[in-house]
This record gives structure tokens, sequence and C-alpha cells, in this order.
């Protein structure tokens, strides 16, 4: 996986270089925007975190909170803002910001909120991944393992299976071997387990 | 009783006794009745001193001399102090009756007399205090035409009274009664009318601490000095039985003294001219009708100079008036004006604390980076004064925003200097910059090549265009448009002397019903707006010899525009 990187947007010069500079120093990759709608426009940033201002021309920090929140893989946003007042720092904590930092900002406090977006950030990918990685073993199920792995998770035991469906049962085992083995589990616990993170 | 001739410094008796009217306490005078002891007797004293010094001619044993300086002070106290010094003077004419002039009238005579010129002058200083408003310090002609009027009511009054007297006890037989009575009446008129303004002159310099300021400068009275010796010379050399016929040159010293130095130059000039006539007829020895008829021509001179320096001292006193009054509006205005430029950052405080926490957001960061290099080991040094250097610079820009906003909030007096029309500009946008951000709204500033520099009060110029930028700002951020924009420009028109300035908005625009009261106070379409903002910043305009006017009251290009000249008269 690509090295995380911070992104800093700040309309203002002055704030947005002084950031990346001491976020560069402290050892993040850093990049940085003039405006969200600048960040947006980028095809695919890659694994990160961004520090955004609030008060932005074009697209605010708060929409841009939202705007991520709306995507599949959006990146955590820690938001900082030199008006700071308690109903902004709700809507964007409500939008989903990881946090609300008051200018002048507090490294630590900064270094921190950007920690625990990186963290948490790599944890959803993570989850997404191998939820990504049972749909496609799912997929490769044909139908007629998918109604025996349905009967599978349901509780249903081989003679009944056989009986249901009028096969032998020896033909339920063969088949609940090879579900086993293209969806990697070892025990039918582990497929119960996998059949409720697929429910819809 | 009347006044003993052979006059000497009647006016230094006049000045001793303004000194002794003070002592004896000016509060004490208006509200107690009742005589003060020292003020009585110095009053006396003054009395008697003035009887002998004025003691010229007697006339059956009658000490008829037509100059009554004693009188003279009597009613400038009684005016003062109130008619219960009617008794004092009572006290001193019988005194120097008996003292000076060892009467051979009978006592009841000379109590009648001395009653009668008590109770009739003592009548007389109320009436005109009480009845005709006399203001003691004489500063209206009003009050010199009272005193006047008291003068000839008294003098006519108290010599019927004494003739009356005089006739009834068989002194005096009927063809005395002319040259008596004649003589009692001018020589009343002459010392009330020369000795009582002077006094109540003296008194209110006195009361009012300035003193020194009756006296004229050294030169002046040089001048008039040798003026009123040299028409006294000619008056004298062309003497005859039938009087000067040069006495008129007398008026040209008195008549200078009181242009040039109004009501008190006036007193003083009459009250040397009047000491000279005295003593140039006593060395001459007169007659006393020749006398009286001098002091008839005296009381002309008097009454002329007193109404001239009247005259002058009011019309002097209503331009000070005037003056003052012009100063205080002009400060009134400068506080208006600084108390507008309070409200003009109050109202964009939480702008400029940000304008001020933006640099400090971003010295924060550079420190911490500069911190964290030298922390590691083999620290990049370069990269460290790099972030150190963009520090200052950014320290270097908050110090110049918090010493600008002081500078605009300065107290004081306008001060006129040259100013660089881009720098002023400038800096009044750099107060106004976070509020358009703020807003989200563009501010430009266009300012035309080669523009001349301009004269008068940097801080109130930058007020004027602050305010304008923030009104425009405030009604662009109302529409919530987010391609809200406020230009400033400024332009030099072709073949004028002036410059103007343009502020253009594409807000809503201005009603028609507000923009024909644009320019008076209280109109505002702000809930905390006091719609002082504009008339401040039109006067502002005025004071510069400029003005403003709204150029554009349409939606999209609301303009307005201030004028001012390169070479401007009157500044703030």
């Amino acid at each position: 996986m690509a090295v995380p990187t911070v992104f800093v947007i700040d309309d203002q010069e002055s704030v947005r270089q002084a950031l990346a500079e001491m976020l560069n120093v402290f050892g993040f990759a850093v990049q940085a925007h003039e405006s969200a709608d600048s960040f947006l426009r980028l095809e695919a940033a890659g694994p990160g975190c961004i520090v955004a201002d609030v008060r932005m021309p074009g697209t605010d920090g708060i929409e841009l909170v939202r705007e991520l929140a709306r995507r599949k893989r959006g990146l955590p946003v820690v938001v900082i803002s030199g008006h700071a007042d308690v109903p902004m720092a709700v809507a964007a904590i409500k939008a989903g910001a990881e946090d609300f930092i008051e200018k002048p900002v507090d490294d630590a406090q900064l270094v921190a909120a950007i920690n625990r977006g990186l963290a948490r950030f790599f944890k959803q990918h993570d989850a997404q991944r191998s939820q990504e990685m049972l749909v496609a073993w799912f997929d490769r199920l044909t139908p007629r393992q998918v109604e025996i792995f349905d009967m599978v998770v349901g509780g249903f035991t081989s003679q009944a299976i056989a009986a249901t469906l009028g096969i032998g049962i020896r033909t339920v085992e063969s088949y609940r071997a090879e579900i086993m083995q293209k969806m990697q589990a070892e025990s039918v616990a582990v497929l119960v387990r996998q059949a409720i993170r697929l429910a819809p | 009783m009347r006044p003993p001739m052979n006059s000497t410094e009647n006016s230094s008796v006049g000045v001793a006794h303004a000194g002794i009217l003070r002592e004896s306490g000016v509060q004490g005078f208006r509200h107690a009745p009742l005589p003060s002891l020292v003020l009585a007797a110095a009053f006396i004293l003054a009395y008697i001193v003035l009887e002998w010094a004025s003691f010229l001619h007697e006339y059956k044993g009658l000490p008829v001399t037509s100059w009554n300086p004693g009188l003279g002070v009597a009613l400038a106290v009684m005016i003062l102090g109130g008619p219960a010094y009617g008794a004092v003077l009572f006290a001193g004419i019988v005194a120097a009756e008996v003292v000076l002039l060892q009467s051979d009238l009978p006592w009841p005579v000379i109590l009648g007399i001395a009653v009668a010129i008590s109770v009739g002058y003592a009548l007389v200083a109320d009436a005109a205090r009480r009845l005709l408003r006399l203001d003691v310090r004489l500063p209206h002609l009003r009050d010199v035409m009272v005193l006047l009027a008291a003068a000839i009511a008294g003098a006519l009054l108290v010599s019927l009274l004494l003739t009356g007297i005089l006739l009834a006890v068989g002194h005096f037989d009927w063809a005395d009664i002319l040259v008596a009575a004649a003589t009692f009446v001018v020589g009343d008129l002459i010392g009330i009318a020369v000795m009582t303004p002077l006094l109540l002159r003296l008194t209110a310099r006195w009361r009012q601490r300035t003193f020194r300021r009756f006296l004229p400068p050294f030169p002046d009275i040089v001048f008039l000095g040798a003026a009123i010796a040299a028409a006294l010379w000619a008056v004298a050399a062309t003497e005859t039985n039938e009087g000067s016929k040069f006495f008129y040159l007398l008026f040209f010293p008195v008549v200078v003294a009181a242009v040039r130095h109004g009501l008190d130059g006036a007193c003083l000039g009459l009250a040397v001219t009047q000491l000279g006539v005295v003593g140039l007829l006593h060395l001459h020895g007169y007659e006393a009708n020749v006398f009286t008829e001098f002091q008839t021509l005296m009381f002309v001179l008097t009454a002329t100079g007193l109404v001239v320096g009247a005259v002058v001292s009011e019309r002097r006193a209503a331009s000070d008036a005037v003056r003052e009054a012009e100063a205080r509006l002009r400060e009134k205005e400068a506080e208006a004006a600084q108390a507008s430029r309070f409200m003009l950052v109050s109202g964009m405080a939480s702008a400029l604390a940000h304008e001020i926490n933006q640099p400090l957001t971003a010295m924060r960061a550079l420190a911490r980076s500069v911190q964290h290099l030298l922390q590691t080991p083999e620290a990049d040094l370069p990269r460290a004064e790099r972030n150190l250097a963009t520090m200052i610079a950014h320290i270097d820009h908050v110090g110049g925003v918090v010493r600008h906003m002081r500078d605009f909030l300065r107290r004081g007096r306008p001060h006129v200097s040259t100013i660089a029309v881009r720098g002023m500009l400038e800096e009044a946008l750099m107060l106004v910059r976070a509020s358009a951000t703020a807003h989200r709204i563009r501010l430009d500033l266009e300012v035309a090549e080669g523009m001349p520099p301009i004269h008068g009060d940097r801080i109130q110029l930058e007020q004027v265009v602050l305010n304008l930028v923030r009104n425009a700002i405030e009604a662009v951020a109302g529409t919530g448009r987010d391609d809200g924009s406020v230009r400033v420009i400024a332009q030099m028109p072709e073949s004028l002397r002036r410059i103007e300035i343009a502020v253009v908005d594409n807000g809503p625009g201005i009603p028609e019903e507000m923009a024909r009261r644009l320019f008076e106070p209280l109109t505002t379409s702000k809930q905390e707006g006091l719609g002082l903002g504009l008339p401040i910043c039109a006067s502002i305009a005025e004071a510069h010899g400029g003005h403003i006017w709204l150029a554009s009251r349409e939606a999209g290009t609301t303009e307005f525009r201030l004028s001012l000249p390169l070479d401007p008269g009157r500044v703030a």
C-alpha cells in the first residue's frame, strides 16, 4: 500500500505553507491545496488524511467532509478554523469530521487527530477489503452450490439436504466440501459468519 | 456732601478701592444686605480723600464743584454691594462735611442733605440692578446706557432734593438755583460717568482673574498718554474766558482707546483725561461756571467714549464667542469622527481577529517546525533559518495590522500630511480585507498610474474609504451570492486638479427612498447601525474641500464616489 499523505487545504497561502512545512518536518508526506475544489478534482487521492480550513471560497470545509462521507473510500478530515464557534464545530463533527481544531493550531492535537484518522482509515480500508474478497468468493459459487450454502448455514444436516433436494448424501457432502474450499471456511461456524456479513 | 476740590490721583484711589472690594469677599456682597465693616471704613476714608481732592470751588459756603468722584465710587459700591451701602455713604458725607469743610451749615441741614444724597442714589442703584437688570460687568451697550441713564436720573433727583432743602431753609434764594443745580447735576453726572464704569470694570476684571488685561499694552499707554497730554496742552494754550475751542481734540485719544481696547480702554482713557482736565482747571483757577461748562463737555466726551467702548467690547466678545463655538464644534466633529471609527472597527472586530489569527497560526506552525528541525541530529539549519525568516515576515505583518488599527483609533486632532493615494488605500483595505474574505467577497484595488499625492488627514480619509468599503461588503454579503465583488478604483479625471475614489459593488443596489436620505444622520438599514457613518464621511470630505456622492444606486453596479482636490483649502 502507498505511503499515506496529509492533504493541507487552506485558501490562505501563509497558513497552508506553514502547516505543510511543519507536518513535513514531522515526517508526513504532505500535499497542499488552495481550495477544496482543487483537491476534489484529483482523480484518486491516495490513502491519507485531510487537514482543511472551514472558510474557503467554493466548497468549504464542512461541505468537503460531507462530500467525502458520500464517497465509498472517503479520507478522514481534520477541520481547522479561526472562526471557531460551537455550532460550526458540531456541524463538522456531525458531518463526520475526525476532529475540529481552533487556530492557532496546537500541533500535538493536530498530529494526534491525523494519526487517529489514518488508523481509522486503514482499519476501515481493511474491513472493506475483506468484505470485497468475501463477495468475490461467493460470486464464484454455482447456483446449486448457493442453494446448498443457504441450507447449510440454515442449519440443515447433510441427510436433510439430501432428502429435501432428492439427491444422494454423498453428493451433498462433496458440494459442501467444494463450498468450504471456495469460501476458504474451516468450519460451518465460519460459513455462518460469512453469510451474516454477506446479508444485505 | 458736595465734592471738595483740588484733584490729585483720583484714579489711583479707584484702583486701591477695587482691591478692598475683593478683600471684603465678593460672595458676601450679593447675598449679605449688611455692609462689611472693613469695606465701610475703607469707603468712608476713600470718600473723604476724594472729597478733599476734588474740592475746588465754594458757593455760598457749599462746596459746589462740578466733579464728584466720591459719588461715582459710592454708586459703584452700592451697585455691587447693595443699597445698604447707602448708610455708609451717609456716614461718609457727614464725616466729610465735618472733617474737611467745617461747614457752617446747621446740623439738621447737613443731615438732610446727607439723607437726600444717600437715599436718592441708593434707590437709583437698586433700581438699576433690580428693575433694569444692570449687569455689573457692563458686557453690553445696554448696561452702559442703563448706567448713564441711572446717573442722569439720580443727578436730577438729588439736585432737586438738595436745592429744595436749601431753598426751604433759606440758605439759597431763587437766583441761586440755576447756578447751584446745574453744578450739582453736572458734577454728579461726571463723577458717576467717569468713576462708576471704571470701578465696575476693575471689579469684573478682578473677579475674572484677568486684572492685568485691564491695562492696554505699554506702547499704547505711552501713545495715548502723549495724545491726551498734547490735547490738554492745546486746550490750555488756546484758553479764553469763553473756554477752549480745542476741547474736541480730547475726543481723539479717548475714541482711539475705546476702539482699540474696548470699554476698559475707554474707562481708563476717560479717567486720565478727566484727571488732566481737573488738574488743568485747578492750576489755572477758573471760575466755577467755566469749570461747569468744561465738565459738561467732559460728560459728552465720557458718554461718547463709554458708548464706543461698550460697542467695541460687545462686538469683540461676540466674535470671541463665535470663535469659541467654532472651536468647540470642530472638537465635537473630531470626537464624532473618532466614535464612528470605533464603531467601524468594533463592527469588524471578528474579521480583524481573524486577520491576526491567521499569521499566528502560521507562526506557531513554523516555530514548531524549527524546534523539531533543531532537535533532530544533523539538523537542517538552512531550512530552519528559512522558516524563521518567514515567521519574522508574519510577525511584521501582524505588527503592522495592530499598529495601524491603533493609529486608526487614535485620539486627537486632525493631522494634515502629504498622502500617497495607493498606500493610503492599501492600508484602509488591510483593515477590511479579512471581512471581505470572511464573506467570500473579492476585494480589488485599482489605482491609476502617476497618481499625484494629496493633502489631508490620512486617518480620516482612510475612515471614509473604509466606511464605504464596509458598507459595500455588507450589502453584497446580504445577497449571499458567491461571485460578490467590491472594487476600489482611484483615478484622476482629466484636466481637473482633483482625484476621485470610487467604491463599486455588485450588491442589491440602494432603494430610491434611502438614496435620497443617505447622507442625513440616523439613516440606516442596519440593525445595530447608528446611521452616522455616511454623514461623518460627508463632513470629512467637505473638510478636505471635496465631496462624496452616490454615483449609481443600481443593483450590480452600486457606486459611491469620493472627490478630493489636490490643493484643499481648510483641512479638518
